[in-house]
């Protein structure tokens, strides 16, 4: 398979199949993102919020997307048939879709966006197991630590009580000054 | 008869009350009903009827469903009807867990997933998933008797035949379900000669949701009996037609676009319509009864009146005549609400902070209207847990005692409070249970310690618990109860005692009866801490243990619910608290739970021997429950979590937390619920929808102020965090409809600052109250430290040498401590959890200390290494041993060349220096110290003095040799050289050091002087004279300028500054901003210390 780099345009990039989209920090990635989901809602009348899955890394920037996919979509309720003035990318999209039709999409998208699929990649994977959790075999009652670095740490803890009458072992670790668990998590718990 | 009262206010529907009641006819000692849907309703009902008719008496208040059994029990001929409904959420996991647990083929994969990895069946998450099935059949019996009753009729559809199965069976158990109850009750009713066994009147009051059962329910016993349905509706107008724009959006999806579009779409108030889903779909199926409508709406005059009232009011007013302000919105009406505060809105940075600024908002509208009482004002967080402690810090408790009343707090009351979280007894009890997991953590035991029902039980009382830190801390107790325990619960194969209960308290036990010092006997190193009659404490301490450790294992132990029951209540409770007339109520709870669990268990004739985990994991479940206790309404500030049904009319009703992801409440169902798959039908609830109207009814019951906070930034960054989007919608219409202002330069959402202590707290319209924090603006003002006394007379002044030698190793220190009685350090002892896995830098230079010195006596060092090796200070490794050994191995050499330079005593002195005398003890050469004694010339008249310590050379070190040196020259007759003899323990090398004897003892003496008067200025004013200074400044052999001071120099400091002092509390407190390297601080230094390095010889 090859892959052909192109520009990304927002406004004419096709709603299907599956796109890589790659830029640097600061690009405007978010922006398009927004976009994007804006034409989503748009063109395919029968999407809800609750059908657009958006994933990303920590729960502040879910956060943000939501409030900023929120801003876009009120901007555009607010001015639509004005938009493209602003912004040429809407000429197509204002052409094709009365105001009225953007209204009666919009308005509603925008009151069921507490209910929007924006996600982190763990918080989908956990909503997921908690509710297929008789598919996956996983008991009802699981919830998501955010730091798991006191369990490790007590691991390793009895893991060096486990080892600490082996004395050859002991002495390796020593040697790598890693015989205490504060020692020992400092020196591997970045390694993953 | 069904007759409905609709009223937008709850004030109008308390007034119609009384006559309502007046109605009756029946035996004046027949107790009336009131159907309510919640406690605080009840409540604020019982004070108003007590309000208006001088008395409250005589009233049943029930609830929807538990009425319809009490109906049901009341008119079955046959009595056999159980009491609690064998279909209730508590007893149905049980049975549904029983059916399970015993399930055929019929439902192999269930049972498959309710076992572990192995297939062994797994009964706690069996349980757990009996549980949440139990769930969603409540939520089937009352909004889906349709599939169940198929369900019933073997017409079962695809992916249903599991859930079919289980209710087949739980039927066949029980034939008085739900569904056939319903028609059992419909079918006695018609059956006319109930008609004595019913009341006269039933009252339903403010309920604003049914399950639509239900209302049949109560449709058809108002053909028999009069019932009135008292409701508040927001609108006058009919709005059940009004769509919200969310259920058009599903027609959009499910019908296509063209018909739609072609509907009238005017919407008529967005926020009744968008808001209001719920309770309109319970308006419609009112609609459906056969009813009778009177309405008691309280309609403004005439719209002049309404246009100069509040926003909060115009807005009421608009949703209550269905008027859309946004749409109509004229240019004078804007500028008449410009500066309305009914509705305000704040943004904060965390949740403290929310309560913080709520907390001033009230103390100024105390300010404002003197008729405002506490018990106006509701505040409203999406989970009350959230915000309890913060609420508590701010309102409640004040950390400085009352009188001092630097600020004036408002006492308030919590409701809705998890029993878990906010009983402190319940907690350790939920704790307890966890015992047979517990390795008995020293944090954790002493947790248990301070509990008042506990420390009553076994004897303790609050001054005794240092006490037993000290002891649990010089006994080296960290966690295991003994071997056996420590080595299975952690799973160790080779392992000792050590660090254990067991090990320690023995220690302490033995100890008292053995001997006033540390001895080591039989492989253990006895501790002398116990004395006397405290001998007492450490067998209550004792016993707890025993206690613990007999209750670690009782539990485990598998047993029917009439054991447990009986163990529990009767045993465990009893042994462990004792209750005084303050824990009453917990007890009363713990008990009353226990006894529910008995009676729910019996009642689903589950006889299995259950699990201590589901026991674990049932009690958790209850107690995780709100508390019931009702403290809603009891004349103070109520705080609550949002419930809906709780429309009460209030002055101030404020929201707090009204941020994105947590209000509305999300809700995430079991993928296997049915009642998500199929389409939604009239009268479903959700818990977005109830909280969408929750938030509608808290506009409407605000009579006077509406406040709503959330938190609008990031706590750590300032970055924007978004608002719920309910809160949005709002913002969204008060633009639309009253021009307010949202952009960024004049928004009307009040972003308070970060800190309460920033000065824009302070000003403004509504600055804060709290004069503390105010204080710390006032801080901001530079506060100088260095506090100055007069000089000290120094007229026949006696100074011991060594009060100089501590006083140049940190001036600071001593002047706060000698002269300003200030303290810095933190003597409270922590213990830990766990074990020392390698000793720290202190124990290894006492072991160091000690072993020197045997050697240097040549005795044997045995005596030291049992005692640290079996004192718990050391790690309990294989490498222990032999890390003492090599530290044994690598000291000799050095003991060896402290022998060699002889044999040394100390010797008392005293030297005169003008006014004052200062005393000395030296250790010099034996062979001469009688002659030095009677300070007599030697024949060679020179001694020498020696100093050494097994650690590296410091700079106090230097001060000390050179000190003494400098005292022992101007002293003595004989002209001395002293030296240093250090040990790196890091290189395993020797540092030695040594001053050559002074012979001009003029010069010695103008030294000391030097000394002794900075010493003496440094006792009344604060000085920066650190050794380390004189060392980090001057001890590089390069070339110095004793008056200029070098770049190389000034980066020396203040690297030391950032490094050494940085956390340095008394360098802290008196130089806050740091402090540069000056000439004025360069030449006392260079004065003092300059001579000591050029002097300092090092030995190669």
């Amino acid at each position: 398979m090859t892959h052909s780099v192109k520009q990304l345009v927002t406004s004419s990039i096709p709603l299907y199949g599956r796109h890589l989209i790659e830029a640097s920090a600061g690009t405007g990635k978010t922006h398009n993102i927004t976009r994007i989901y804006l034409r989503l809602l748009l063109e395919k009348q029968h999407l809800s919020v609750k059908n657009i899955l958006l994933m990303t890394f920590t729960k502040a920037a879910t956060e943000e997307l939501r409030g900023r996919i929120e801003k876009e979509l009120r901007h555009a309720l607010a001015n639509w048939g004005s938009l493209s003035q602003e912004d040429n990318a809407f000429a197509e999209l204002e052409k094709t879709i009365s105001k009225k039709n953007a209204e009666k999409i919009l308005h509603p998208a925008l009151l069921e966006l507490d209910e929007a699929a924006i996600f982190t990649i763990h918080g989908f994977c956990s909503r997921i197991l908690s509710t297929q959790a008789f598919a996956s075999g996983m008991p009802l009652d699981i919830s998501m630590e955010v730091d798991s670095s006191e369990l490790q740490f007590n691991a390793i803890a009895d893991w060096i009580r486990q080892v600490s009458f082996d004395k050859e072992k002991m002495l390796r670790l020593q040697e790598i000054n890693s015989h205490t668990p504060e020692q020992f998590y400092k020196k591997f718990s970045k390694l993953y | 008869l069904l007759t409905v009262y609709p009223s937008n206010k709850l004030e109008d529907l308390v007034q119609i009350l009384p006559k309502l009641l007046s109605l009756s006819s029946e035996n004046i000692l027949q107790a009336q009903t009131i159907i309510t849907e919640s406690q605080g309703m009840e409540h604020w009902l019982k004070l108003q009827l007590a309000k208006q008719q001088g008395i409250y008496m005589n009233i049943n208040f029930k609830m929807p469903s538990s009425y319809l059994w009490d109906i049901a029990r009341s008119i079955d001929d046959n009595e056999d009807i159980p009491r609690h409904s064998p279909y209730q959420r508590d007893i149905l996991s049980w049975r549904i867990d029983k059916i399970i647990h015993e399930a055929g083929d019929s439902l192999a994969d269930i049972y498959r997933y309710c076992c572990d990895q192995n297939q062994h069946p797994a009964p706690l998450k069996r349980f757990q998933f009996s549980s949440s099935l139990a769930d969603i059949f409540e939520q089937y019996i009352l909004y889906r008797q349709g599939l169940l009753f198929r369900w019933q009729n073997n017409e079962i559809n695809d992916g249903e035949q599991w859930q079919a199965t289980i209710w087949q069976q739980l039927v066949q158990q029980d034939d008085y379900n739900p569904v056939k109850l319903q028609q059992h009750i419909l079918q006695q009713l018609r059956n006319k000669k109930h008609q004595a066994k019913l009341p006269q009147q039933v009252i339903i009051f403010a309920i604003n949701t049914l399950a639509p059962q239900i209302l049949t329910f109560f449709e058809t016993l108002a053909e028999f009996c009069h019932i009135h349905l008292l409701h508040l509706n927001p609108c006058a107008q009919f709005w059940g037609e009004i769509q919200s724009d969310k259920s058009k959006a599903k027609q959009l999806r499910h019908n296509n676009i063209q018909t739609w579009m072609k509907q009238d779409d005017t919407i008529s108030n967005s926020l009744l319509a968008n808001l209001g889903q719920q309770g309109k779909e319970f308006f419609n199926l009112i609609l459906k009864t056969k009813h009778h409508e009177i309405g008691v709406f309280d309609l403004p005059d005439n719209n002049d009146t309404a246009e100069k009232s509040s926003i909060l009011l115009t807005l009421q007013n608009d949703i209550l005549t269905l008027y859309n302000r946004t749409l109509t919105n004229k240019k004078q009406e804007l500028a008449e609400f410009a500066h309305d505060n009914s509705i305000v809105i704040n943004s904060c940075h965390s949740a403290l902070r929310e309560i913080q600024v709520l907390h001033d908002y009230l103390l100024s509208q105390f300010e404002q209207d003197p008729n405002l009482k506490p018990h106006d004002i509701l505040v409203m967080c999406p989970c009350i847990e959230d915000y309890a402690p913060y609420i508590n810090a701010v309102f409640q408790t004040s950390f400085f005692s009352d009188n001092e009343s630097y600020t004036s707090r408002l006492k308030c009351t919590l409701s809705d409070r998890s029993i878990k979280d906010a009983d402190p007894l319940i907690a350790i009890f939920l704790d307890l249970l966890q015992l047979p997991d517990s390795r008995f953590e020293v944090s954790k035991i002493l947790d248990y310690i301070r509990l008042p029902a506990m420390q009553q039980k076994f004897g303790f009382n609050d001054s005794e618990l240092d006490t037993i830190v000290w002891w649990l801390d010089q006994a080296s107790i960290h966690w295991g109860v003994n071997l056996q325990h420590k080595t299975t619960i952690a799973d160790l194969e080779n392992t000792s005692e050590m660090f254990t209960w067991q090990w320690g308290l023995q220690r302490l036990l033995l100890g008292f009866s053995y001997a006033d010092q540390e001895v080591f006997v039989n492989d253990k190193l006895l501790l002398p801490h116990i004395e006397g009659q405290e001998i007492v404490l450490l067998g209550r301490l004792m016993q707890l243990i025993e206690q613990l450790q007999y209750h670690r294992k009782k539990l485990n132990k598998a047993r029917n619910i009439e054991d447990w029951h009986q163990y529990l209540f009767d045993e465990f409770i009893d042994q462990f608290f004792s209750f005084k007339e303050a824990d009453k109520v917990s007890l009363l709870m713990l008990k009353n739970a226990l006894q529910t669990m008995k009676e729910n268990v019996k009642s689903a004739q589950y006889d299995e021997e259950i699990k201590l985990e589901v026991i674990r994991c049932y009690l958790q479940q209850q107690f995780s429950l709100t508390d019931n206790n009702n403290r809603f309404l009891a004349g103070q500030i109520s705080f609550c979590s949002m419930i809906p049904m709780r429309s009460i009319p209030f002055k101030i009703i404020a929201i707090l937390g009204l941020n994105d992801g947590v209000f509305p409440r999300q809700e995430h169902g079991y993928s296997y619920g049915l009642l998500k798959q199929h389409p939604p039908q009239e009268g479903d609830r959700s818990r977005r929808g109830d909280d969408r109207y929750l938030f509608l009814e808290a506009i409407l019951s605000a009579r006077e102020k509406f406040y709503l906070s959330y938190q609008g930034r990031d706590e750590k960054k300032n970055t924007p965090r978004q608002s719920s989007l309910i809160l949005k919608e709002f913002i969204a219409y008060l633009q639309q409809g009253f021009g307010w202002r949202n952009d960024d330069k004049n928004s009307q959402i009040i972003q308070h600052p970060l800190h309460p202590f920033n000065a824009l707290c302070y000003q403004g319209t509504n600055p804060s109250f709290d004069k503390r924090w105010f204080r710390f603006i006032q801080a901001g003002t530079s506060r100088n430290n260095l506090i100055s006394f007069p000089p000290i007379e120094s007229e026949g002044l006696l100074i011991q040498a060594n009060d100089m030698i501590k006083f140049f190793t940190h001036p600071l220190k001593v002047f706060a401590q000698h002269s300003l009685a200030l303290y810095f350090e933190d003597n409270s002892l922590l213990l830990e959890d766990k074990e020392p896995f390698a000793s720290n830098a202190l124990t290894d230079y006492q072991i160091r200390f000690e072993i020197s010195q045997k050697q240097i006596k040549n005795e044997k060092t045995t005596e030291v290494f049992n005692r640290y090796l079996h004192s718990g200070q050391l790690a309990d490794s294989a490498l222990v041993e032999d890390e003492l050994l090599n530290m044994q191995e690598a000291l000799s050499p050095f003991a060896s060349s402290v022998k060699a330079k002889g044999s040394f005593n100390t010797c008392y002195v005293e030297l005169k220096l003008n006014s004052i005398t200062l005393t000395a003890e030296l250790p010099l050469l034996a062979q001469n110290n009688k002659l030095v004694a009677q300070n007599k010339k030697l024949e060679n008249n020179t001694t020498e003095m020696f100093f050494w310590r097994p650690s590296s050379r410091k700079a106090k070190d230097d001060l000390q040799l050179w000190l003494m040196h400098l005292i022992a020259n101007a002293s003595l007759k004989q002209e001395v050289t002293s030296y240093g003899l250090y040990f790196n323990h890091k290189t395993n090398k020797q540092e030695s050091v040594f001053f050559p004897a002074i012979k001009d003892k003029k010069l010695a003496n103008s030294f000391l002087q030097h000394f002794v008067d900075s010493y003496l200025q440094g006792l009344s004013t604060p000085s920066l004279n650190f050794v380390d200074f004189g060392k980090v400044l001057f001890s590089k052999k390069e070339k110095l300028d004793v008056t200029q001071i070098s770049y190389q120099q000034a980066s020396e400091w203040e690297k030391y500054i950032n490094t050494s002092l940085q956390a340095d509390d008394y360098f802290a407190w008196f130089y806050p901003q740091s402090v540069a390297l000056t000439t004025e601080l360069y030449l006392p230094l260079s004065k003092l210390f300059q001579p000591l390095y050029a002097h300092l010889q090092v030995e190669k």
